[in-house]
């Protein structure tokens, strides 16, 4: 299954064709967000980063079906909670 | 130095200054303001009155350059909201003022018949200077007269042409670090209280001013080591250094609460061409004056703020911030970086707020006053303000007023103050805090927008909102900014120990959260006072019953959910 990631500010990559932010996977079925964080090594730290599939927050265990959208969003604002 | 609260009388050209009363030591910024408004200002008084007070009140660990814990807070009853108002910035004035021994600054008296008046704030004294010839110019020329006639170390505080017409989304602007007057008091309509007293500026000459005194220096110093290097290790200090708050534009589309085309979806076409992501990329390619990491006050570690330049490297404006982006961007449409940092720049000069402008422009767009995406035209519109044209001081009154005046029901307003660019229906914790916030709709008062949680779910985001709230009334009390917050998040007992090593209070842990606490206590006590009641503590009702694309939510915490916050029990 082919899902869409889009990766934010300072999960963005270089490559010699530009700056990457966003990108496609094809995943074996039964594949979670954790596969996705997996395949492109990512390591998250504490919850840093916030997982986000179609919109709404997730965990690494969340399971991915075709079409899908995967956000992992370094997290920011001013909310005063630990992280 | 004996700390002192000043007082100021335009009407009597006189100024007094007095010792701090006991009830009053124990609070700085926006819970003195508070304190200071309960027990000074009648709370269903004419805002734009002689009955008001105008108070600037620096935080309780200003003065020694922690970084981001400079802020200047600046309060009033709001023209805007009716209610109680804190307002907070960065820059230099807190630190001025505080070596000048100034717990509080309140403006006060009869208002003047006529004449415009700097105050000349200095260790040997004060007097009033003709401001005449200042009156109609913008805030940037208006705050470089200032610094040709005081010199370039003063700080100032001053207002544009929008508070001089009294409009009730006009600010304060105080100069940053390079001496623009970017850093400002912007919400609640501050100006036209300041306005309504013909200050147009105060100038505060630091010359031979003192840090204020440590009981406990060790200590303090130990605190302030402590707070620095969890700043310095958090991930979200390269990450606030290298995107600003623009980074955040992504985040919100992505949850799909991004304020577009007058709040009726939350999510942009034109992200990609608006977001911090796109930014820094062009600052980068462009050089010149930009700068993708800026400090809003000396000493500052994080960051945040930038300078945001041209093709020729000219500046357009510093900074572009990401509430900007939302109100004046996706809010009306507009997809071009340089076209939202122009409009920027023209409402910083006329010294208004940009989120309630964007807000009230959002408003006239649905009117039919102009297209959304049509930059020029919100340009144009911004002209009638500056104009003063009686469509010019509707815009220029907020997003309520606007929509009152223009027909419009779809107003993104609570108690009158706008919504800042998260959208409640889809961040409904932070929904919960534009509704019980006693400020009104407010981008500082307490976002969730972070918090790992199903934003949608409105049976969550009630515990999640009084906690941030409380948090966020407390770092506004002691200077600190929303971003050192997470240092402080990684560092526990930093604030107790800068607390204790400045005034020697003996105070514990949970010194934050009191002092959150007590503020908000104080500040709904106050707008009870001035007549409002649960009805208030609420969503536009529109937002409960329209859908918001892409999840098709609406605002659905419960009433009760809401009262309960909103108690501050």
């Amino acid at each position: 299954m082919v899902v869409t990631v889009r990766l934010h500010t300072t999960l963005r990559r270089e490559s010699p064709e530009g700056v990457v932010d966003r990108l496609t996977l094809d995943l074996a079925p039964g594949a979670t967000v954790q596969t996705v964080v997996d395949s492109l090594g990512i390591s998250l730290r504490e919850d840093a980063i916030l997982l986000v599939l179609n919109g709404r927050i997730a965990d690494v265990d969340s399971a991915l079906n075709e079409g899908d959208e995967v956000r992992l969003i370094p997290a920011m604002s001013g909310g005063s909670w630990p992280g | 130095m004996e700390e002192r609260v000043w007082r100021v009388d335009v009407a009597k050209q006189q100024v007094g200054n007095e010792p701090v009363p006991p009830s009053w030591q124990r609070l700085g910024g926006r819970g003195l303001i508070a304190r200071i408004l309960l027990d000074e200002v009648p709370p269903r008084c004419d805002a734009l009155g002689p009955l008001n007070r105008l108070i600037w009140a620096p935080g309780l660990i200003v003065g020694h350059r922690v970084s981001s814990c400079d802020r200047i807070s600046v309060g009033a009853k709001s023209p805007l909201t009716g209610g109680v108002k804190e307002s907070n910035a960065g820059g230099t004035t807190g630190l001025k003022m505080v070596s000048l021994g100034i717990k509080a600054l309140i403006l006060e008296g009869d208002l003047p018949p006529d004449g415009w008046w700097v105050l000349h704030v200095s260790k040997t004294g004060w007097r009033f200077d003709p401001g005449d010839d200042l009156a109609g110019l913008g805030a940037y020329p208006a705050a470089e007269k200032l610094r040709g006639r005081y010199g370039d170390k003063v700080a100032l505080s001053l207002i544009g042409p929008g508070g001089e017409m009294r409009l009730a989304a006009s600010g304060i602007l105080n100069l940053d670090k390079d001496r623009e007057p970017s850093r400002i008091n912007a919400r609640g309509g501050m100006g036209a209280v300041m306005g309504a007293r013909r200050l147009k500026a105060i100038v505060m000459d630091g010359e031979g001013g003192e840090k204020p005194p440590l009981v406990d220096p060790a200590l303090f110093k130990a605190g302030q080591k402590l707070y620095t290097q969890a700043v310095m290790a958090h991930p979200q200090t390269a990450l606030y250094r290298d995107y600003g708050t623009a980074g955040l534009a992504t985040m919100t589309h992505g949850f799909g609460a991004l304020p577009t085309r007058g709040f009726s979806t939350g999510q942009f076409e034109g992200i990609d061409k608006i977001s911090g992501e796109a930014l820094r990329d062009l600052m980068l390619a462009r050089g010149g004056a930009s700068e993708p990491s800026h400090a809003c006050m000396p000493g500052c570690v994080i960051q945040s703020s930038n300078c945001f330049a041209g093709p020729q490297g000219e500046t357009i404006v510093s900074p572009l911030e990401y509430e900007t982006i939302g109100l004046v961007g996706s809010n009306l449409g507009i997809d071009n970086l340089d076209e939202i940092g122009r409009l920027n720049w023209e409402i910083n000069d006329l010294g208004l707020d940009t989120i309630d402008t964007g807000a009230a422009l959002g408003v006239a767009a649905q009117a039919g006053l102009m297209s959304f995406g049509d930059a020029a035209r919100a340009m144009a519109l911004l002209g009638e303000i500056r104009q003063g044209t009686p469509l010019g001081r509707v815009l220029g009154s907020g997003a309520a007023v606007a929509g009152r005046v223009l027909g419009v029901r779809r107003v993104p307003v609570v108690k009158g103050q706008a919504m800042p660019a998260y959208d409640p229906r889809g961040i409904k914790g932070t929904g919960v805090t534009y509704a019980t916030s006693p400020q009104g709709a407010d981008h500082t008062c307490g976002l969730t927008i972070r918090a790992k949680v199903d934003h949608l779910d409105p049976k969550v985001q009630a515990d999640l909102s009084r906690s941030a709230q409380i948090n966020m009334a407390g770092y506004d009390t002691l200077g600190a900014c929303i971003f050192g917050g997470f240092g402080f998040a990684k560092a526990p007992g930093a604030i107790r120990d800068l607390v204790n090593g400045r005034y020697g209070w003996g105070v514990g842990d949970d010194v934050l959260q009191e002092l959150g606490l007590e503020t908000l206590k104080l500040e709904r006590a106050f707008n009870l006072a001035a007549g409002f009641n649960a009805s208030d503590d609420r969503i536009p009702e529109w937002m409960t019953q329209e859908p918001l694309p892409p999840h098709n939510s609406v605002f659905d915490v419960e009433a009760g959910d809401l009262d309960r916050v909103a108690g501050w029990s």
